[in-house]
């Protein structure tokens, strides 16, 4: 027994010294090169694994939050002193920050035959980003870039190796106008990784890629460059000033110098990791005009052509027909809206079909957006499509465009055994059947006239409305005037006597002074069948003394007109009977007195 | 002297006014032969140039209606065809037109229409005149004759004036005093007062006749009577006939 016990002890105590003579130790560190970092900027965080193994585990990173990691390659010890093998491997990491704040880096984990070993945290504090514009603010392996007005980097004037460009084609834009983004990468020296490209923040623009990248030589400052360069089209979706944010790309290059003259060092060494950042880009993105804004613009920005088609120009009532507007041109082709189809009745229209096809050939945005429209015939007949209307915003002219589609004629027969609205298939005879209807051809002469054109509007209509009652009106005034004086001969007699004596007075006026004897008979006779209308006198009776009577009678008739009646009647009886005696001057002088004198007696006597 | 130039300004006006007529002849058949090439609108421009001109005919209303309609502007080619219809009623292009395009808008025409409409609003008040003058000289000639024929004729005359006044009255108030409109777009919304934050009551389609009766600002109402429809149209959408 105690024999048994004397063996287990020392095999246990043998297991001890076995295992401490045999174990393996390994231990994880993880450093910093600084715990405080601007926005745009980066740590290099070296993760070092040490152990007396050979092979030792690669790092797991963890609590990368805040961060995003590149891999700067790793760089490996081995030494072998007296047999005893002791090896380590350091990591190294760039971390470019995401945002602003505090943050710890950790643990970085490793495994090793079931046993983990991590570092301890690490606190970082990311501060506000700081946009130096000479190099003088950039460390070593950090390569701060700056832009000139165009967007063009310039190269710090002491960077000769490596460094990164972006640029942009044009400053100031519309919106959705196509902006082509280019990124460089300058080198002219050999890369020992694969870089790590992270492409600048784009919000507020639309991207496309333009691939492939291009590769080639260039020089740049008297030395020779290799350029990558990758395109990208932006669409500003807003109007306003954008920016394009940094670009970033991660390398590692063949760190020469550093490590001093040890071959070996440099042999093994993974080479120096190198961060480049571009500046960010400022854009200025235009509204579109305002003013001469077409109503069938629905914002479409680029240059386009339009064209379109139909399938089937022959086809039946009822049939569909797939009516094909081709939108193609430069621009951003996945934001071209549908054109406007004119609304016609005697179509149907069901929904419309799009399909892209985008090209970037020539590193730009090119290409076309195929709208299908479905229509259905209501009607039969020669019909014409519908009418399409695209309108976009020319970038080159600065103006909007709109471009319509040219008339196109289908012919639509009636299907048998249907009926449509106004078609119907009808038998009229045995050889006749209607086959379609339209509407009838055009007149090809007229009868042009001048507006106004309803008769209502016209002057002489309402003229000959108004005049012919007045004119009916006035001749019956007229008929019972007529009545009148043939039904009253005295009256009509009265009426009479001035007109009567005032043309044979103007008969007389003739007669001077040719016939004298002719006037003077003339004269009297007026005055005589003056007085005797007017006074309803008998005229073979008549003399001054009846006449003189009857004013004194029957009117209250003035004493100086009854001498006038008097005197004039009295010298044209001289006259008459004693011509011999009587000179022209006379007769005129009666004759004028008596054209005086008869309106007033005829005043005196109608009252 | 004066006889003659009087004769040669006569002359002159004559050979000008019958020039410029023959000139308007002349952009009518040129329109004619645009349209029969299919190029409707230089065919339009045409026609609307005579239009401007202040000319008029049923038979260019019509041919306008024509081209709009090969225009697919169905709107455009009820109004120039309602406007040949008022001129000539009787056509019979015309009116085959109106039914088909009755027929694509889903328009119903009272039944009385017909009769209503067979004369045009000019041939009733021309037969207004007639009867009316006839009716006059009639009283003036009774006046001095009195045989019985006249008595008779002048009772018939008066009887014709009324018909064809009261029948002109009607299609006066019904065509030119009450104002019709056709819909130019399609499903334009009508709403239920003069503004677009009311409700959309209903949408009539392109070539749709709708009486008007009133107006507010740029707005009509407008009835549609076969349906018993009313309501609000914005002056844009619709054309007066």
């Amino acid at each position: 027994m105690k024999i048994i016990l004397k063996i287990l002890c020392a095999l246990y105590l043998m297991n001890i010294l076995i295992g401490s003579i045999f174990a393996e130790n390994i231990s994880i560190s993880a450093s910093v090169d600084k715990n405080s970092v601007p926005q745009n900027g980066q740590i290099v965080l070296k993760v070092t694994i040490t152990g007396d193994v050979s092979n030792l585990p690669n790092p797991t990173l963890a609590g990368m939050d805040g961060f995003t990691a590149y891999s700067s390659g790793r760089s490996q010890n081995v030494s072998i002193v007296n047999g005893a093998v002791s090896s380590s491997l350091a990591y190294n990491y760039v971390l470019a920050p995401k945002a602003i704040g505090k943050y710890s880096i950790g643990p970085i984990k490793i495994s090793y035959k079931g046993k983990d070993y991590q570092t301890e945290l690490i606190n970082i504090e990311v501060t506000q980003a700081e946009y130096q514009s000479t190099a003088s603010a950039a460390k070593p392996h950090q390569q701060a870039v700056t832009q000139d007005g165009a967007g063009q980097t310039v190269r710090p004037s002491n960077e000769k190796d490596i460094f990164i460009t972006t640029s942009i084609d044009k400053k100031n834009i519309f919106v959705d106008e196509q902006l082509i983004l280019t990124f460089r990468f300058f080198t002219k020296v050999d890369l020992l990784s694969a870089p790590g490209y992270t492409p600048p923040d784009t919000s507020g623009f639309w991207s496309e890629d333009l691939p492939p990248q291009k590769t080639y030589l260039t020089d740049y400052n008297g030395a020779r460059y290799k350029v990558t360069e990758i395109q990208t089209a932006l669409f500003p979706t807003t109007h306003g000033a954008h920016t394009i944010g940094s670009a970033y790309l991660t390398c590692s290059i063949q760190d020469f110098g550093s490590r001093g003259d040890d071959f070996f060092a440099n042999f093994f060494s993974r080479g120096k990791p190198v961060q480049l950042t571009s500046q960010p880009i400022k854009v200025n993105v235009m509204p579109l005009p305002s003013d001469n804004k077409p109503k069938t613009f629905n914002g479409t920005v680029g240059r386009y052509t339009m064209d379109v088609s139909v399938d089937n120009k022959n086809v039946e009532t009822g049939d569909a027909i797939n009516y094909i507007i081709t939108i193609q041109g430069e621009g951003n082709i996945k934001s071209i809206t549908e054109p406007v189809i004119e609304e016609n009745a005697v179509f149907k229209r069901y929904d419309t079909i799009t399909s892209l096809d985008i090209s970037k050939a020539g590193y730009k945005v090119t290409g076309k957006k195929i709208f299908k429209v479905v229509l259905v015939p209501k009607v039969s007949g020669r019909l014409q499509l519908p009418n399409v209307t695209f309108t976009y915003f020319d970038t080159t002219a600065r103006n909007y465009k709109t471009l319509s589609s040219k008339k196109e004629l289908i012919s639509v027969k009636q299907k048998n055994n249907e009926t449509t609205e106004t078609a119907k298939e009808m038998f009229v005879s045995d050889n006749i059947k209607i086959i379609g209807e339209d509407i009838r051809f055009i007149y090809e002469s007229t009868k042009l006239r001048t507006r106004p054109a309803e008769l209502y509007k016209k002057s002489y209509f309402w003229i000959l409305v108004i005049f012919l009652p007045l004119i009916y009106f006035s001749l019956i005034v007229f008929n019972i005037y007529q009545i009148k004086i043939k039904s009253n001969a005295v009256w009509d007699r009265k009426r009479k006597a001035l007109r009567c004596a005032v043309k044979k007075i103007k008969q007389a006026e003739k007669f001077i002074p040719s016939d004298e004897k002719r006037v003077v008979s003339l004269l009297s006779g007026a005055l005589a069948d003056y007085f005797s209308m007017k006074l309803n006198l008998d005229l073979s009776a008549l003399s001054i003394r009846t006449i003189t009577n009857v004013l004194e009678m029957r009117l209250d008739f003035d004493s100086g007109a009854k001498a006038d009646i008097v005197n004039i009647w009295e010298k044209l009886d001289f006259m008459r009977f004693a011509p011999a005696s009587v000179n022209k001057e006379e007769i005129a002088g009666v004759l004028k007195e008596l054209k005086k004198n008869i309106t007033v007696w005829d005043k005196k006597i109608s009252g | 002297m004066n006889k003659k130039i009087s004769c040669i300004i006569l002359f002159f006006i004559l050979s000008v006014g019958y020039s410029y007529a023959d000139k308007l002849n002349s952009f009518f058949q040129d329109a004619n032969n645009l349209y029969k090439q299919e190029k409707y609108e230089d065919a339009l421009n045409l026609y609307e140039r005579l239009e401007f001109q202040n000319k008029y005919s049923a038979e260019l209303f019509y041919n306008m209606s024509n081209a709009y309609y090969r225009l697919n502007n169905l709107g455009m080619a009820v109004l120039y065809n309602e406007r040949a219809y008022l001129l000539k009623p009787r056509d019979e292009y015309i009116r085959y037109n109106r039914k088909l395009f009755n027929t694509i808008t889903n328009q119903k025409m009272p039944l009385w229409e017909n009769a209503v409409t067979f004369f045009s609003i000019n041939e009733l008040l021309y037969s207004v005149l007639f009867f009316y003058t006839s009716f006059f000289i009639l009283l003036i000639l009774s006046g001095r004759f009195y045989p019985r024929w006249i008595y008779w004729t002048k009772i018939a005359v008066l009887s014709l004036l009324i018909l064809f006044a009261c029948w002109s009255f009607v299609v006066y108030w019904d065509y030119y005093h009450t104002k019709h409109a056709v819909v130019l777009n399609d499903n334009v919304n009508v709403y239920s007062g003069p503004d677009t934050d009311n409700v959309v009551g209903f949408t009539a389609p392109k070539g749709k006749k709708a009486q008007i009766i009133t107006v507010n600002g740029s707005w009509f109402e407008v009835g549609v009577k076969d349906e018993g429809l009313k309501g609000w149209v914005e002056k844009e959408n619709v054309l007066v006939i």
